[in-house]
């Protein structure tokens, strides 16, 4: 074997042997110092293509020295570099450099004698970019020197691939993260709008009735024999009256904005439940149901929790007891005599939690069909009367606050959900809202 | 037709302050003892009230909503036209649509106001169809 071959070996053997836990970065910092060290120049650089147009470098490690100094951004027209970006293989000024690039300034402020640069590659072919060794001395080994920077021009270049595949697989992830959350959104104010839309008709009627008040009891204050006594207290009812139909546009405002609630707020839950009962009821159309309907209604009073979203959670209990209003009148629907419509809520509270259950006899679940309910977009209805969503975001909402909600069916026979809630009840003295 | 006096004139809404309204409208004649007003807040409490009360057949007149939490007024319409025909039963409510109408005179219904009601339309019924005078 002749002596610079080994030699070479030698040495690359001795720069490769680095931390093996080093990585990334980190590990072709290391090797860049080793370069210098070993192969005894005063400066190693590493750098890549300034966006890919081969005019520019950008270096990444730049050791002089014996350190790492800032990088720098140089342009390539006029530098050895430019030749060994052109190239695929070492290119090599053993001596003089400077004679043959006289613009360059760098070489000359670094007062530069002898130069070898090596490119690394895309995997396509394409330039990615360089190592470079100078030495204010000529270059004595070349033989040795040459065989040291191509291997490690190679060994680099995998690494910056590497990076780079890591760094665009991060950010596909964010990317794809960012469609995501986006298209969560949207679905969540679509079902949103949804649910509202199914209560309208319900907000119509609770609105009317204060404004009957109003209207008839203007009527009253317009009699011109009514007593002094009688007056007053028409005009009070008139105010108040007014005042309660304000508050249910606000409220119905409230449920329509699109803002994100962060932070938790006590909840009236009996009078959450109890609103969104009324209010879908109040929407129902379908009075052949209204009047077989048997309502068993049971919500124990003052129950509280702390939530976050409370328009939320009230839409929960209007999705659920729309489903099972709607399971109701379908069976309703098959069987015209012999069937009664049956529609249990219950509220309970126990251990610093409630329960919410909706039962219904209405059509019920295919037991094999049960594990899909909570699917997004899963849906047996046609189009108009359900787009899959009540029950995924239901589920979110619940989790959300740190409850749970479970599903128990037999086809044609019941469904029966149940909510659970950390909760409170009256006693705790807690600020209340809606 | 010839109603003994005086009437029972009985309004059931799930909304108090519409009783207490009326309450206030028929304030002569009630002092006047041509009738007798009388308002319940639930379907209920009026079929409560009817299993006690002591009454004279045609001397008796409903005016009721149709939704209400619990029992609507539709049930109560058609329990009231089963346990006690001569009832006449009014139905008052913010349900303007034909199915709603439809229904309520399946049922039984002599009439059907939608709120809010006019005074006027519902004091010359009154007093057309039983004689007495609510002036
Ligand atoms: N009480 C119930 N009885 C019978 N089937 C039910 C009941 N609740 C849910 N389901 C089934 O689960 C499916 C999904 O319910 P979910 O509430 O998620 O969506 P949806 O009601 O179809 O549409 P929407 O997004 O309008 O709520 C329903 O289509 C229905 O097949
Ligand atoms: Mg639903």
């Amino acid at each position: 074997m002749n002596g610079p071959a080994v030699n070479a070996l030698e040495i690359i053997r001795d720069i490769y042997n680095v931390d093996q836990l080093l990585s990334g970065k980190e590990y072709i910092r290391e090797l860049v110092k080793r370069l210098a060290q070993k192969l005894k120049v005063k400066f190693v650089m590493v750098g890549h293509d300034v966006e890919g147009k081969g005019t520019s470098v950008q270096t990444d490690y730049l050791f002089a020295d014996g350190k790492f100094v800032d990088n720098v951004v140089y342009e390539l027209e006029g530098t050895p570099c430019t030749k060994v970006l052109c190239g695929t293989r070492v290119n090599c000024y053993s001596a003089k450099v400077q004679d043959q690039f006289p613009n360059d300034q760098m070489l000359k402020d670094l007062e530069v004698e002898s130069y070898m640069g090596a490119p690394f590659l895309h995997t396509n072919g394409g330039l990615l970019g360089l190592l470079v060794i100078m030495d204010d001395r000529p270059l004595e080994d070349l033989d040795l020197a040459t065989a040291v920077v191509e291997f490690f021009a190679a060994r680099i270049g995998a690494e910056y691939r590497r990076l780079d595949a890591e760094e665009s697989l991060r950010r596909s992830n964010e990317d794809l993260e960012k469609l995501v959350d986006t298209r969560t959104k949207q679905l969540i104010s679509q079902e949103k709008l949804a649910t509202i839309g199914r209560i309208t008709l319900g907000i119509a009627h609770e609105l009317k009735n204060p404004l009957n008040i109003i209207i008839n009891g203007t009527e009253l204050l317009q009699d011109s024999d009514i007593s002094e006594q009688d007056r007053a207290r028409t005009q009070t009812m008139i105010h108040q009256h007014g005042l309660r139909a304000n508050e249910i546009i606000t409220s119905m405002l409230k449920q329509a904005r699109q803002e994100v609630h962060t932070t938790e707020e006590w909840a009236d839950v009996s009078r959450l439940l109890k609103h969104a009962f009324d209010v879908f009821f109040k929407s129902l159309n379908d009075i052949e149901l209204k009047l077989k309907l048997i309502k068993k209604i049971s919500i124990t009073t003052e129950v509280k929790a702390q939530l976050f979203d409370v328009p939320a959670i009230e839409r929960v209990f209007i999705n659920v007891i729309d489903n099972a209003v709607y399971a109701l009148a379908e069976k309703l629907q098959k069987n015209k005599s012999g069937y009664t419509p049956e529609l249990q809520i219950e509220l309970s509270f126990k251990n610093s939690r409630c329960q919410i259950r909706v039962r219904d006899n209405g059509i019920g679940i295919p037991s094999d069909q049960l594990k899909r309910v909570c699917d997004e977009f899963y849906t047996t209805k046609p189009p108009g009367d359900g787009i899959g969503l009540g029950l995924w975001v239901a589920k979110q909402n619940i989790e959300k606050n740190r409850g749970s909600l479970k599903i128990d069916s037999r086809e044609n026979e019941y469904t029966e959900v149940v909510i659970e809630l950390p909760a409170v009840r009256r006693d705790a003295e807690v600020e209340v809202s809606i | 037709m010839t109603t003994p006096l005086p009437l029972d004139i009985v309004m059931v809404d799930d909304e108090a302050s519409i009783g207490e309204l009326y309450e206030m409208k028929l304030r002569k004649p009630i002092q006047n003892g041509d009738i007798r007003f009388h308002f319940f807040e639930s379907a209920n409490d009026y079929l409560d009230y009817l299993k006690q009360s002591d009454r004279h057949p045609g001397a008796e007149v409903l005016f009721t909503d149709i939704n209400m939490p619990e029992v609507s007024g539709f049930e109560l319409l058609s329990k009231v036209k089963k346990n006690f025909p001569d009832i006449d039963v009014y139905m008052m409510s913010a349900y303007d649509d034909e199915s709603s109408i439809q229904k309520s005179k399946n049922l039984g219904a002599k009439g059907y106001f939608t709120k809010p009601v006019n005074y006027k339309e519902l004091q010359s019924r009154i007093e057309s169809e039983y004689g007495v005078s609510l002036a």
